[in-house]
């Protein structure tokens, strides 16, 4: 091994020190913990074999790859699901269900009758912390085209929530 | 309502990071090093197939819909649909459906041009999308464009309606293509077997025109259709009809004699001043640790409200010109996010003029004055009948983005302070 190539993988392995764990958090606020290990492996195979075009901050970066494959592997299982039941008329086949931990049925409810990107664009900014522009570099959007999203978002999952007792939007009444 | 960021952080399901155990995380620190070489083959062919895939989609686009090809178009065009119209005639469904695609300066801090949004009126509820960030490039005549589709439940399912295998709810599913063009062009060609007319509107500044397809129609899916097992949650994400449609970054654009002019598609310029993010409330390391606006070129004051929260903010700290635009539009020097206790309230911004930030800013397009100096342009009327209301400062305009009436968009404008200042100090802090 080269003295350059050594250097690579120690940088790469300072990588996987400081961040597996935000990435693990990641995957496993999202999919049951059966699947988190395997995502996140993928996600740093991903990293590092693109270790040099990865620019600027690494963790949306890697956020983004850990979303696309995590979405890789549900839709893998979903195909196999539906090989079995073809090939043998199993019995139910336990799927892994988006958000299976949320305490709060109600909110997850609300949560998955959002778009995916609308829910993620929520999620990055309350769960993962990041700023709208950190997280439109993980759904690969502009950083405005984000900021838009989110507004839109909050109100559509505020819309969600209230459906049952509406509330308009409104000024304070210092303010009529 | 509890600020819905709250909500959410409270049922963050992972509070904190979760590191894998040390028995977990060294091998499989191991195993990637040693997959990469294995996997290198795979991914090169996998990267070839995905771009032939690519090319074909955007070469032979044909619009499908539910399966059949939708009967298009001759090479003259068919005329654009209106900025405001119905989705349908939907049999079945009791009331007329309607979509709306408003144009409004892009407000967010250090933002460059206008936003699109398009709204889709469906019978439980409103859907939309829209892009941001559009300028006119010089030799680009087609400034903006954006694409899209989406489906609801028709009637609103009894309890359980939907996991019945007997069941069989019907859906209404829409897609549309948009684009918003320079005053020359006359066409815009999206596909070999598509191409829309323009055609003028009042909401577009510029002299701008648009070009709108848009389908609807009724989906009906078997609850029994779905695989066993399929997650409860599934049962409730509608079926989006199976439209393919071209890309609309190929579209090319054409004159009154048919030539084509410019280069095709509306590129995003990404064009932006520097700012200053801050949020007024924050749970983790990585927020910004700023969480009131800083100091800045443009200021925006909101203490003189009262019982409002702010929720986050940017704010330009240098304003430059951009004076390669070839259209004039709006650089927002300073933006502020605030609200009510409860629901979203104001997006309130600063405009400057684009091109040579400190010249009299353009009006804004479709709006009327309301009182000497302030101005007021309607939004969507589908999305929560918001506008943008906004009082002239100097050489820029003072906008808010909010719902309510005008008189309390009016009062909040009359109470904001806001601050301008080019020059090489900034506004002093409030």
């Amino acid at each position: 091994m080269s003295a350059e190539s050594a250097l690579v993988e120690e940088r790469f392995r300072e990588l996987f020190v400081r961040y597996h764990a935000d990435v693990a958090a990641y995957v496993a606020r999202r999919a049951p913990a059966s699947l988190a290990e395997e995502v996140v492996e993928e996600t740093f195979v991903v990293a590092w074999r693109s270790f040099d075009r990865i620019r600027g901050d690494p963790l949306p970066w890697l956020y983004g790859v850990a979303r696309r494959t995590l979405a890789n592997q549900l839709r893998g299982i979903e195909r196999r699901h539906r090989l079995i039941q073809q090939l043998a008329s199993q019995p139910q086949v336990p799927q892994p269900e988006p958000l299976s931990d949320l305490v709060s049925p109600s909110l997850r409810d609300a949560l998955l009758e959002l778009s995916d990107a609308d829910r993620e664009a929520l999620l990055l900014i309350a769960w993962e912390g990041l700023t709208p522009s950190q997280a439109a570099r993980v759904v690969g959007c502009s950083s405005p085209a984000f900021r838009v999203r989110l507004h839109r978002a909050r109100r559509r999952l505020e819309r969600v929530l209230s459906l049952d007792s509406p509330v308009e939007p409104r000024l304070n009444e210092e303010q009529a | 309502m509890t600020d819905i960021f709250e909500l959410l952080r409270a049922a963050n399901p992972v509070p904190e990071p979760a590191p894998l155990a040390e028995g977990v995380s060294a091998p499989m620190l191991g195993r990637i090093g040693a997959r990469d070489r294995r996997m290198s083959l795979v991914a090169r062919v996998r990267t070839a197939l995905t771009g032939s895939r690519v090319l074909a989609i955007a070469g032979g686009a044909v619009l499908l819909a539910g399966g059949t090809a939708a009967a298009v178009v001759a090479l003259s065009g068919q005329p654009s649909a209106p900025p405001t119209g119905s989705l349908g005639p939907l049999p079945g469904v009791p009331k007329p459906l309607r979509y709306q695609i408003v144009a409004v300066p892009d407000l967010n801090g250090g933002a460059v041009g206008w936003c699109f949004f398009d709204d889709e009126q469906l019978p439980l509820g409103t859907q939309g999308g829209g892009t941001c960030g559009d300028v006119q490039l010089p030799g680009r005549p087609i400034v903006a464009s954006d694409a899209g589709q989406g489906a609801a439940l028709v009637q609103r399912p009894r309890p359980g309606e939907l996991l019945h295998p007997g069941a069989t709810p019907t859906y209404v599913s829409y897609a549309y293509l948009a684009f918003v063009t320079t005053a020359n062009v006359t066409t815009v060609r999206v596909a070999p077997n598509l191409a829309i007319r323009t055609r003028p509107d009042a909401q577009l500044p510029n002299g701008y025109r648009i070009a709108i397809w848009i389908r609807s129609h009724l989906v009906h899916r078997k609850a029994s259709s779905l695989p066993r097992g399929t997650p409860r949650a599934a049962h409730h994400l509608p079926p989006i009809a199976n439209y393919t449609l071209p890309n609309p970054s190929g579209a090319v654009a054409l004159n009154s004699s048919g030539h084509t002019i410019g280069l095709p598609g509306a590129p995003f310029a990404g064009l932006h001043d520097d700012a200053t993010f801050w949020q007024a409330k924050h749970t983790s390391g990585t927020q910004p640790s700023l969480h009131s606006p800083p100091p800045g070129a443009c200021e925006i004051d909101t203490s003189s409200l009262r019982d409002i929260q702010l929720f986050f903010g940017s704010v330009v700290q240098h304003v430059h010109g951009f004076p390669q635009l070839a259209g004039r539009t709006f650089l927002s020097c300073a933006e502020t996010q605030f609200g009510a206790r409860k629901g979203v309230g104001v997006d309130a911004a600063i405009l400057l003029d684009a091109q040579r930030p400190g010249r009299l800013p353009d009006p804004i397009a479709d709006a009327v004055t309301v009182r000497p100096g302030i101005v007021n342009a309607p939004g969507s009327a589908l999305d929560q009948h918001k506008s943008l209301t906004a009082r002239r400062i100097g050489d820029a305009w003072l906008a808010i983005e909010a719902g309510g009436s005008l008189q309390q968009r009016i009062h909040i404008l009359d109470t904001l302070r806001a601050c301008v200042h080019l020059g090489p100090s900034p506004c002093p802090e409030p």
